[in-house]
């Protein structure tokens, strides 16, 4: 009989405590990254002020943290990261006060990408959307209601 | 290495959206998440090298020239997988209020003080046994505006990491005996028979003589190293 740890909300005050990471995470766009600017909103199309990201995506290096960033969202629900331009996705993890446990979505830059599993008329919501900048996309994460984000549970035997 | 991540039981986390939790009704996601298989990077471990770790973050009594107020406690346990295999090397970040029930953070308008002795966060590296042990202060009480008169009841806010970005995990440890538990809507927002799990063991054999109070708390993450029949 599994006794696996039930999850529970971080809250509202994470930041003090988590900054160590969003700071030893930060990175400058490289000549290969592309940026992804977007919001965190609500079931009502509030901006989500005290969310926290994680993001993962393959990574060359084996270094401390490779391919990893952590993210806070500012008082306008707002988050900045770097992806690499080639990715088929990265994962996307989402916490929250209100979320009771982690919310696993991804983030790709090209449709054909997201996987079949997702019904086609939810599939938009994981697709970031290009700018005029090259280097620019931008993809919002709605966690409730009409236009919800796709999520994601985990199941099975490893990829190798 | 885990290399197999079974269903999620039923009954373990919390439902998304729970009513007498307000702000899950907001923010919960309405639909099922989709399944899918652990891909490359969820299966890729996540290198946590003891250069993460700064000096006392072990022990939250220790980060300032001055000591905190409040009961010293010691909070230690196992880190597992479904196998009851210890995760090792794997990062576990904490943050609390202190002992005021007042949290370092901009956001924090109850009235009670800071204390300019207790950051109140830290981290650590489970060991090759997946054992973590942190000295900090006992959290107090604090009030919150989800309904009249609502208080959350003690908790220290865990972070971990496991081996796998599957693995993760945050989630809250309570302390025996707290009355607050019974009317705490986040912590029966979890099933019965599974929230108790949240809840630390006193325990003598981590006490400190003449220092402080011992509280057990092992955890369990998901994922098992079974090889599958059809491999």
């Amino acid at each position: 009989m599994s006794q696996l740890t039930p999850s529970q909300t971080i809250g509202p005050f994470f930041a003090e405590g988590l900054r160590w990471a969003v700071d030893a995470t930060a990175r400058a766009a490289g000549a290969n990254d592309v940026t992804v600017d977007g919001r965190v909103l609500d079931a009502i199309g509030a901006p989500v002020a005290d969310a926290l990201l994680e993001i993962r995506q393959p990574s060359a290096s084996a270094g401390t943290l490779a391919g990893f960033q952590r993210i806070a969202t500012d008082p306008e629900g707002v988050f900045r990261f770097h992806v690499a331009r080639d990715i088929r996705h990265a994962d996307v993890t989402v916490f929250a006060r209100g979320l009771s446990k982690a919310a696993n979505t991804r983030v790709h830059l090209n449709a054909d990408h997201v996987p079949a599993a997702v019904p086609a008329g939810r599939a938009y919501t994981l697709v970031a959307q290009p700018t005029a900048d090259a280097a620019k996309f931008t993809w919002d994460i709605r966690l409730s209601g009409g236009d919800e984000t796709v999520f994601f549970e985990f199941q099975g035997v490893a990829h190798r | 290495m885990t290399k197999q991540l079974p269903p999620v039981a039923a009954g373990t986390h919390p439902d998304y959206r729970w009513p007498d939790y307000r702000s899950t009704l907001t923010r919960g996601p309405m639909q099922p998440p989709i399944v899918l298989p652990p891909d490359a990077v969820a299966m890729t471990p996540l290198v946590m090298p003891v250069s993460v770790l700064a000096p006392h973050d072990a022990d939250l009594t220790r980060q300032s020239h001055g000591k905190p107020l409040g009961e010293r406690i010691v909070v230690s346990g196992r880190v597992v997988d479904e196998d009851g295999k210890p995760v090792r090397d794997s990062l576990i970040e904490l943050w609390q209020c202190n002992a005021a029930g007042r949290y370092r953070h901009s956001g924090d308008r109850h009235d009670a003080p800071l204390d300019p002795h207790f950051p109140g966060f830290g981290k650590t590296l489970t060991d090759d046994d997946g054992r973590y042990r942190f000295v900090t202060i006992k959290p107090g009480a604090y009030p919150w505006g989800n309904h009249s008169n609502a208080w959350r009841p003690a908790h220290l806010h865990f972070s971990l990491f496991g081996n796998l970005y599957a693995q993760r995990l945050i989630t809250q440890m309570y302390f025996p005996g707290d009355p607050l538990l019974a009317y705490d809507p986040i912590y029966h927002g979890v099933p019965a028979g599974a929230r108790e799990r949240l809840v630390s063991a006193f325990d003598l054999a981590l006490t400190v003589e003449g220092v402080a109070l011992g509280y057990r708390f092992d955890i369990m993450l998901r994922g098992r190293d079974a090889t599958p029949m059809d491999l």
